[in-house]
């Protein structure tokens, strides 16, 4: 089986909104989940992405097709990576959740990188509020990490 | 109105990690600096475990080398302790030594992985104290005494020297 541009067959994706996306094979096989089902032989019909909405699948797709471009080189990728990944934090949410499914190690990476430059040097607060977690220390605990770490906080 | 607003806000925007996967939480927190990782220890339990957890540190470990060129580890006549990029030698960064005696150098005995084995130098030099200094956390502790200290020499080995490093074996720092 022949993944080159040249002889790339149509795959069509269909989202868990029940959108149809037309991708080209060595494009969509960017996706390891996917890279599996062309293997096996079970990629005929509309591949069903039940955890992936139409939008995103979009955005994913987008980026696998830059980087299966094998005209593109690092430095061009880098450039409009930086750029992909200017997006609200919802986006970024659903792309990391798609990436995670879809097995993009690559996509994968680039998200985290761009949450982990969000919110280095926040604080805690701040944390909690963009991540929705729940404070679950006493008040006298918290205030003992602050004082064992409190070079971190200056 | 206002209600609505916030309920969308926090559909479309929330990052809602409760429903994230453990594996995800820590690729995105083993790209932090060390710095924020002690800050957000406060953020709660599991995070405050997780940046404990030595396999967290490893990957931590790991991934910071993938990202950096290398620093090299200067000092200032045992004083000052810096580092500096191992390409271009420009500073990153002074350290502060937190056991410092006064009128008190130091020699570096081995650097690996972010963590400096440091001695006094005083004479005779293997009757002092020997630390273990992480400058990242900005926690040292000092090694237990050696049964060789106070010894310069001995007869069956001859001039002793002393070595610090990762030993894969056992998964840990060793000071031979």
């Amino acid at each position: 089986m022949s993944l080159s541009p040249s002889t790339s067959k149509m795959l069509s994706l269909k989202s868990s909104d029940g959108k149809v996306l037309e991708v080209e094979e060595h494009v969509a096989v960017l996706c390891e989940t996917i890279k599996s089902l062309v293997e096996d032989g079970c990629a005929d019909s509309p591949i069903p992405l039940a955890n992936v909405d139409g939008a995103t699948l979009g955005n994913v797709m987008e980026w696998c097709k830059k980087h299966a471009d094998q005209k593109a080189s690092a430095d061009d990728l880098e450039d409009w990576d930086a750029e992909f990944v200017e997006r609200d934090q919802g986006e970024l949410y659903h792309l990391i959740m798609a990436a995670n499914y879809l097995n993009i190690k690559g996509l994968l990476d680039l998200i985290c990188q761009k949450v982990a430059d969000m919110i280095k040097g926040k604080h805690p607060e701040k944390i909690r509020e963009i991540f929705n977690i729940e404070n679950d220390f006493t008040p006298e605990q918290q205030e003992q990490i602050r004082k064992d770490n409190s070079w971190a906080f200056e | 109105m206002e209600e609505n607003l916030k309920r969308y806000r926090r559909g479309r925007m929330a990052m809602t990690l409760p429903d994230m996967p453990h594996d995800i939480v820590i690729n995105i927190l083993s790209r932090l600096p060390v710095k924020s990782l002690m800050r957000f220890r406060c953020v709660c339990k599991s995070w405050h475990a997780l940046v404990s957890d030595p396999n967290f540190v490893d990957m931590h470990l790991n991934q910071t080398y993938a990202n950096n060129k290398g620093y090299v580890l200067m000092s200032d006549d045992g004083d000052n302790f810096s580092f500096h990029c191992g390409e271009t030698f420009v500073l990153h960064r002074r350290l502060e030594v937190p056991f410092k005696i006064p009128f008190e150098r130091f020699m570096v005995e081995g650097y690996c992985n972010g963590l400096i084995c440091l001695r006094y130098r005083r004479i005779p030099i293997y009757d002092s104290d020997m630390y273990l200094w992480n400058p990242s956390i900005r926690k040292f502790k000092v090694l237990p005494e050696s049964k060789f200290r106070g010894r310069r020499s001995t007869p069956k080995l001859g001039k002793m020297f002393t070595v610090f490093g990762f030993c894969p074996q056992i998964n840990d720092y060793r000071v031979v």
